[in-house]
C-alpha cells in the first residue's frame, strides 16, 4: 500500500468490517466498547459468586485473535471506545488488577503482531509504543488515570484515525467531529429483541447509519455480563437520551446482528421497523 | 419411594391423673378459667410433664397452645415456689407467625398474670418467670436485656432462633433447655421448615439436656411423617391425633342452575349476589380467593353492586398488603367491626382474628387440607359448628369442590409433601454453624445428618457446599468472597472474614423475595396513573401486544422502563396471558385421584345406561350435594359421555383436535404439579425430535400441545419413568421457571447478598441482580450445588416427580389406557383448558436460528413492499 494522495480515497480505502462485538478496521485496529471491567464486582458485592466476565473477556478476545490470525491479519492497535472499567468512584482491588491483566494481555497480542510486522511491513508503523493501546474516556472511567500511566498507554477524550472520529459517545467533541466523516460511538449499549407470536429473544446488535451527514457505527458493549440497552422501547423514552443523537433519529438506523457461527452479519432494517 | 417410619399413638388419660401432678396454684388458675380438659390437654399434658417427645394434632380452636404450656408453667411454678428458677431458659417456643403478640398474651403472659395474682392472695412468694419475645421487630435495648437476663420462656421465630444461635453470649443461656415447641407445624412444609430442623439440632447440640419437643399442628398428613420432621431420624415421639369435636356445615353452592348456558354477566351477577346473600345473613364472614387479584376483584364488584352494603365493613387481607394495614384488619376483626374480610390464603394460619361464623370458599381451595383449615376459621371456639360455603366459578371447578366437599366430610386428607437435602438451605446453616465455633467438619455433618431434611444428605453434595462456601467456585480471585473456610488436613471448619455474623444477620431467612413491576397507563387520559403490580416473572412472558388481566380490567402490554410496565386499557381483545399463573395454587394429587375415582364410577353408570335420576341420586350421595349441584354435574358428564369419552382412572384420553393449529389435549387430571412434569417431558422429546419450539397449556386438569408437527407417538413410548428425571433436567433448562427458582436459591445460599453493610439493595438494583443472574445460569458448572439445588426444587417441589413417575408406572404397567379421540371442537372436558390459552412455550429452537429466522421474515416484508 502507498501513501493515500486524497481524501476520497481514504474513505474509500478504510475497510470496516463487523466482528463478534467489535469492529475491525482497515484489518489492524480493533475497536472495542463499554467492557465495565468490575461490573459483576460491583452487582455481586460480597456474595460467592462464581466469577466469570473477566475470563469471557480474554476468551471472546482470543477467539477474535484467533479468527484474525487464520486470515492471517494481524492487530496494531486496540481502541476501547470508553467505560473500560465500571465503577465512578473508587477502583476497587479487583478492578485494579483486572483492569492491568486486560491492558498486558492486549499488549502482548499487540506486541507479538509487532514483531512481526518488522519483517514484513513496508508501512513502517509511526505509532509510538504507547499509542498501540488507546484508551478514550468514558463517563464511567472518571479516575483511570493512573492505571493508564501505569502501563504508559494513551488515555484521550478522542481518537482520529484517517477520516473516522472515535468517541465515547456521551459527550459531542467538536473538534473531531468536523474533521471527520465517520464517526465511531460506544456507551449506548445497544441490544434488540426480536419477537414472533409466541417468543422473544434479545440480541446485541451494532447500529449503522447517518447523523449529520456523517456516516455512524454504535457498537455493543463487549462485556460478557450485559446484554445491552433494549432499542425496541427506544421510541417512549424520549426523557432519556443517552447518546449525542437523539433516540428520535436512531430510528433510521439501521441493525445489525453479528452472527459469530456464520461470521456474517444480518442487516434487519431501520430500527423504526422493530421497535414495539 | 421411602417407607415413613411409624410412630406410636398416645393415650387418652384421665383429667385425675392431670389433676394430681398440677400445682395448687396452676390448678386453681386453670379451674377458674376453664371447666374441663379439652380433649388435645388430655393427650399432651402429661406426655410433656413425661417428657415424652409429642406431634399433636388438632383442629384450631382446640386449646393446642394451652396444652403445650401447661405442663411447663406447672413445672416452672413449682420451681419458682422453691426459688429455684436457673438463669436460663428453660423452653423455646418458635411460630411462623410474625403477629405472635396476641396468642402469646393470651396462652401465656394472661395465665401467669393470673397465678400470680392467686399466689399473691394465697400470699405465696413465687419467683419471677420471664417471658420475653425475640422477633426481626424487636429492639435492640430489648435483646441486650435477655443477655444478661435471659427469658425462662424464649417466644421466637424460625429466623430468630437461628441468629441467636449464632450469638456467643446468648447461647451460654441455652445450656440447658428443657423444652422445645414448634407450633403451626403443618405450616412448615417448605424451606422455612427445613431450616428449622437444622436449627433444632443445633439447639440440641449446644443443650446439655436433651430438650423435649413438642410440634403443635391443624389437622395434616401423614402424622408419621410430621412427626419424623419434628424430632428428627433418631428421637422417639408419640403422636396426638385430636378428633374434630367441632361439627361440619359445609355444603357447595352454584349462583346459578347451568354454569355453562349462562351468558357471563348473569353468571357474574348472580355469583355476586349469592356471595352478598350470605355475608348479610350472617355476622362476620370470611372470603377465601386463593389469589390477590381476585381478592381486589372481589371487593370491587360488592362495592359496586351493593354499594350501601359495603363502605368501611369490607376489607382485604393479602400477603401483598403492607404489615400495618394487615393488623388492623386482623384488629378490626378481634373487636368485631368487620362485616367480611376477602383474602387469598393469609387468613389460613391461626392469627387470633376473633368470632367468624362463616367461611366462603370461593373457588376451589385445590385441597381437602387446606379446605378444612380455612373453614375451620369458623366458629372458633371448641364446640361451635365451622360453617363453609364453596361457592363455584366453572364446571371444572364444580367438580372439584363437590370432591373436596366429600373428602372434607370423610375426613380424607391430603398429604403434604416435605423438601429433602435442599443445598441453598444447606449453605445458610453451614455458614451460620461456622460462625457459633469452629467445627470438626465430620461432627458438622452429624448434626445436620440428625435433622428428618437431612437424613440421605451425600458426602458429595455436602462436600461440594462446603467448598463453595470456601470460594473454591470463585474461579479467579483470592477467596476474597468466601465465607467460610476448611483445612483438609485438621478436617475443621470455620468462619471467614470480620463482617461474618453481619452478613448472615442481614441476609438470613428463606423466603423469596419478589420484585414486582408496576403497571402504568401508557396512552391516553390516564396516562401515568398506575394500575397495580405484577410479579417481575409475570411480565418476563410478556411480548408487546399481550393482553392480560388486572384487577379483573383487561389491558395491552406496551413497553417496559426500569421497574414500570406501561400498557394501553380499554382493551377487548382476549387475554393472550393466562392471570396469575405463577400464583395459582396446584391441586393435590390425593383429591385428583378422588375426581378420576369419580369419574370412573359415573362412566360406569352411563355405560350401564342407568336411568338419569339414579344417577344423579348416586352424585348426591357420592360427593354430599344438593340437587342442584348434582344436576349440573350430571349435565357436564353426560355431555362429555356424548359428544366424546370421559376419561377417568383407569383410562387416559388423548383428544385431537384441529382448530387454527393442531391441538393434542390430554385429560389427565393428575394436578398441575404432576402435568407440568409429564407434558414437559412430552414436549421436549417431541421438540427434539421436530426441532422447533412446541405451545404448551397446563392446567390441573390435563394438558394440551399446539404446533404443526407433534409426534407424540414417538414421544409417549421414549417416555419411561427411569427416564423422565434425565430428560426433563434438560427440558427445564431454558425456562423461565428454572431462573427464577435459581434466583431465589441463590439469595437463600449467599451468592448475591440483599444487605451489605447496612445497605438493602434498591429495586433496579436486585432487579439488575436477577438479570445477571438469569445470564450466568448457562455459564455456570452444571454440578454447581445451588444450580442443582434450584433443579431440584423444580423438579421436586414446584412440579411432582414422584407422582409423575407412578402415573408413568402406571401407564406401563396398563393400569391405565390411553385412548385417543378425535373432534371437530374441543369436548366439554377439554373446553376450559383451551379456553385459557397456552401457558408457555417450550424452547427448543435455537437462539440463532430463530434470529435467522425473523431475519427471513423482514427480508420477506421488505422485499413484498418494493414491489
Amino acid at each position: 500500500m502507498k501513501l493515500l494522495k486524497n481524501k476520497k480515497k481514504v474513505e474509500k480505502n478504510t475497510e470496516i468490517r463487523f466482528l463478534q462485538d467489535s469492529l475491525l478496521i482497515d484489518n489492524a485496529i480493533l475497536v472495542l466498547g463499554d467492557l465495565h471491567i468490575g461490573y459483576e464486582e460491583y452487582i455481586t458485592k460480597s456474595g460467592i459468586f462464581p466469577r466469570m466476565q473477566f475470563r469471557e473477556i480474554i476468551e471472546k478476545l482470543n477467539s477474535i485473535f484467533w479468527d484474525l490470525s487464520m486470515e492471517g491479519r494481524k492487530i496494531k492497535k486496540v481502541i476501547i471506545l470508553g467505560d473500560l472499567k465500571h465503577e465512578f468512584s473508587q477502583i476497587s482491588d479487583v478492578e485494579w488488577s483486572e483492569t492491568l491483566k486486560f491492558l498486558d494481555y492486549l499488549d502482548e497480542k499487540i506486541v507479538k503482531n509487532k514483531e512481526n510486522k518488522k519483517i514484513s511491513s513496508v508501512n513502517a508503523n509511526k505509532s509510538l509504543k504507547n499509542e498501540r493501546i488507546i484508551l478514550i474516556k468514558g463517563n464511567h472511567d472518571t479516575i483511570l488515570g493512573s492505571i493508564a500511566k501505569k502501563r504508559d498507554v494513551k488515555l484521550v477524550d478522542y481518537y482520529k484515525y484517517k477520516e473516522i472520529c472515535f468517541m465515547h459517545g456521551d459527550k459531542l467533541q467538536q473538534k473531531c467531529f468536523e474533521k471527520s466523516k465517520t464517526l465511531i460511538f460506544g456507551h449506548l449499549h445497544p441490544a434488540i429483541t426480536l419477537f414472533d407470536d409466541y417468543k422473544k429473544e434479545k440480541y446485541k446488535c451494532f447500529l449503522k447509519g447517518k447523523w449529520k451527514n456523517k456516516r455512524v457505527y454504535v457498537i455493543p458493549s463487549f462485556s460478557p455480563i450485559s446484554m445491552g440497552y433494549d432499542l425496541n422501547s427506544i421510541e417512549n423514552y424520549q426523557k432519556d437520551e443517552f447518546l449525542i443523537i437523539k433516540n428520535k433519529e436512531l430510528l433510521n438506523f439501521e441493525v445489525i446482528i453479528y452472527n459469530n457461527k456464520e461470521q456474517r452479519e444480518y442487516n434487519f432494517g431501520k430500527l423504526r421497523k422493530l421497535v414495539y | 419411594m421411602e417407607t415413613i417410619k411409624k410412630y406410636p399413638r398416645a393415650e387418652l388419660r384421665k383429667a385425675s391423673e392431670i389433676i394430681s401432678i398440677l400445682n395448687p396454684l396452676v390448678k386453681e388458675w386453670f379451674f377458674s378459667r376453664f371447666k374441663d380438659f379439652s380433649e388435645s390437654q388430655l393427650y399432651g399434658v402429661m406426655s410433656v410433664h413425661e417428657r415424652k417427645n409429642i406431634l399433636i394434632s388438632a383442629p384450631t380452636g382446640n386449646g393446642k397452645t394451652l396444652t403445650s404450656f401447661l405442663a411447663i408453667l406447672n413445672y416452672l411454678v413449682d420451681i419458682a415456689m422453691k426459688k429455684e428458677l436457673e438463669n436460663k431458659v428453660y423452653c423455646v417456643y418458635t411460630s411462623p407467625l410474625k403477629a405472635l403478640n396476641n396468642d402469646i398474651f393470651v396462652n401465656l403472659v394472661r395465665p401467669l398474670e393470673e397465678i400470680y395474682k392467686i399466689a399473691e392472695e394465697k400470699k405465696i412468694e413465687l419467683q419471677k418467670i420471664r417471658v420475653s419475645l425475640r422477633t426481626g421487630d424487636t429492639e435492640t435495648k430489648e435483646k441486650v436485656k435477655m443477655l444478661k437476663n435471659p427469658p425462662h420462656i424464649l417466644v421466637t421465630t424460625p429466623e430468630s432462633l437461628a441468629i441467636v444461635l449464632t450469638s456467643k453470649k446468648f447461647i451460654e443461656h441455652f445450656y440447658g433447655v428443657e423444652f422445645i415447641i414448634i407450633d403451626e407445624i403443618h405450616s412448615l412444609g417448605n424451606k422455612r421448615g427445613v431450616y428449622q430442623t437444622i436449627s433444632l439440632e443445633r439447639l440440641e447440640e449446644i443443650s446439655k439436656i436433651s430438650p423435649m419437643r413438642i410440634g403443635l399442628s391443624a389437622t395434616i398428613a401423614p402424622l408419621d411423617e410430621m412427626a419424623n420432621f419434628l424430632v428428627g431420624i433418631e428421637r422417639e415421639c408419640f403422636i396426638a391425633e385430636v378428633s374434630a369435636s367441632k361439627k361440619l356445615d359445609i355444603e357447595v353452592l352454584t349462583g346459578v342452575r347451568d354454569l355453562i348456558d349462562t351468558d357471563g354477566n348473569e353468571l357474574h351477577n348472580s355469583l355476586y349476589g349469592l356471595i352478598d346473600k350470605l355475608i348479610q345473613e350472617h355476622k362476620t364472614t370470611i372470603v377465601f380467593t386463593n389469589t390477590r387479584a381476585a381478592t381486589e376483584r372481589v371487593i370491587n364488584h360488592l362495592k359496586d353492586m351493593f354499594p350501601e352494603n359495603y363502605i368501611e365493613n369490607i376489607g382485604a387481607h393479602h400477603s401483598a398488603l403492607s404489615k400495618e394495614y394487615r393488623f388492623e384488619i386482623e384488629e378490626k376483626l378481634r373487636k368485631g367491626e368487620l362485616k367480611v374480610v376477602v383474602t387469598s390464603t393469609s387468613l389460613e394460619l391461626g392469627i387470633d382474628i376473633g368470632y367468624i361464623d362463616l367461611v366462603i370458599l370461593l373457588g376451589s381451595p385445590k385441597s381437602s387440607a387446606r379446605a378444612l383449615q380455612r373453614i375451620g376459621r369458623a366458629g372458633h371456639k371448641l364446640h361451635d359448628t365451622s360453617k363453609g360455603r364453596f361457592i363455584v366459578v366453572d364446571r371444572d371447578d364444580l367438580v372439584e369442590c363437590s370432591i373436596l366437599n366429600k373428602e372434607c366430610k370423610e375426613r380424607k386428607i391430603d398429604k403434604i409433601n416435605i423438601p429433602k437435602n435442599c443445598l441453598d438451605v444447606l449453605a445458610q446453616q453451614i455458614f451460620g454453624m461456622a460462625i457459633q465455633k469452629v467445627w470438626d467438619i465430620n461432627e458438622m455433618k452429624r448434626v445436620i445428618k440428625k435433622s428428618y431434611c437431612y437424613g440421605s444428605l451425600t458426602n458429595d453434595d455436602f462436600m461440594s457446599v462446603v467448598s463453595y462456601l470456601a470460594g473454591e467456585y470463585a474461579l479467579e480471585h483470592r477467596n476474597i468472597y468466601a465465607k467460610i473456610w476448611y483445612d483438609s488436613k485438621t478436617k475443621q471448619i470455620g468462619k471467614r472474614g470480620k463482617l461474618a455474623r453481619v452478613i448472615y444477620l442481614t441476609n438470613i431467612g428463606t423466603i423469596p423475595e419478589e420484585s414486582f413491576i408496576t403497571i402504568v397507563i401508557g396512552q391516553g387520559e390516564r396516562k401515568d396513573h398506575k394500575i397495580g403490580v405484577v410479579d417481575e416473572s409475570f411480565l418476563e412472558k410478556m411480548k408487546p401486544g399481550d393482553v392480560f388481566v388486572l384487577g379483573g380490567k383487561k389491558y395491552q402490554f406496551m413497553y417496559t422502563k426500569g421497574m414500570k410496565a406501561y400498557v394501553k386499557a380499554g382493551i377487548k381483545r382476549n387475554p393472550t396471558i393466562p392471570s396469575w399463573f405463577s400464583e395459582m395454587l396446584p391441586l393435590s394429587f390425593d383429591s385428583a385421584l378422588e375426581i378420576n375415582r369419580f369419574r370412573y364410577l359415573l362412566n360406569e353408570r352411563f355405560e350401564r345406561k342407568e336411568p338419569l335420576e339414579k344417577i344423579k341420586e348416586f352424585i348426591q350421595e357420592h360427593c354430599y350435594v344438593n340437587a342442584a349441584v348434582s344436576n349440573a354435574i350430571y349435565n357436564y358428564f353426560n355431555e362429555q359421555y356424548k359428544y366424546s369419552k370421559i376419561s377417568h382412572e383407569k383410562r387416559l384420553i388423548v383428544e385431537y383436535y384441529k382448530g387454527e393449529k393442531n391441538y393434542i389435549i390430554f385429560h389427565s387430571l393428575y394436578g398441575r404439579r404432576v402435568n407440568d412434569a409429564l407434558s414437559r417431558g412430552l414436549g421436549y422429546l417431541m421438540g427434539q425430535k421436530v426441532g422447533r419450539d412446541i405451545e404448551l397449556g397446563i392446567s390441573d386438569n390435563g394438558f394440551y400441545f399446539a404446533g404443526e408437527n407433534l409426534p407424540i407417538d414417538e414421544a409417549l413410548k421414549l417416555l419411561k419413568p427411569e427416564n423422565i428425571n434425565e430428560i426433563l433436567e434438560e427440558a427445564i433448562l431454558k425456562t423461565e421457571i428454572l431462573k427464577r427458582r435459581f434466583r431465589h436459591c441463590a439469595a437463600r445460599s449467599l451468592m448475591i447478598l440483599r444487605n451489605y453493610k447496612g445497605r438493602s439493595k434498591s429495586v433496579g438494583k436486585q432487579q439488575m441482580n436477577s438479570f445477571f443472574l438469569l445470564n450466568a445460569i448457562n455459564k455456570i458448572s452444571r454440578d454447581f450445588p445451588i444450580l442443582k439445588e434450584a433443579r431440584r426444587e423444580v423438579l421436586e417441589d414446584l412440579m411432582d416427580i414422584e407422582k409423575t413417575k407412578l402415573v408413568l408406572k402406571w401407564i406401563e404397567d396398563g393400569k391405565i389406557r390411553i385412548e385417543k379421540v378425535q373432534t371437530s371442537l374441543p369436548s366439554p372436558f377439554a373446553m376450559n383448558l383451551v379456553l385459557q390459552g397456552y401457558s408457555d412455550l417450550l424452547k427448543i429452537e435455537d437462539k440463532i436460528e430463530f434470529m435467522k429466522r425473523m431475519h427471513k421474515e423482514i427480508v420477506k416484508e421488505i422485499k413484498e413492499k418494493e414491489k
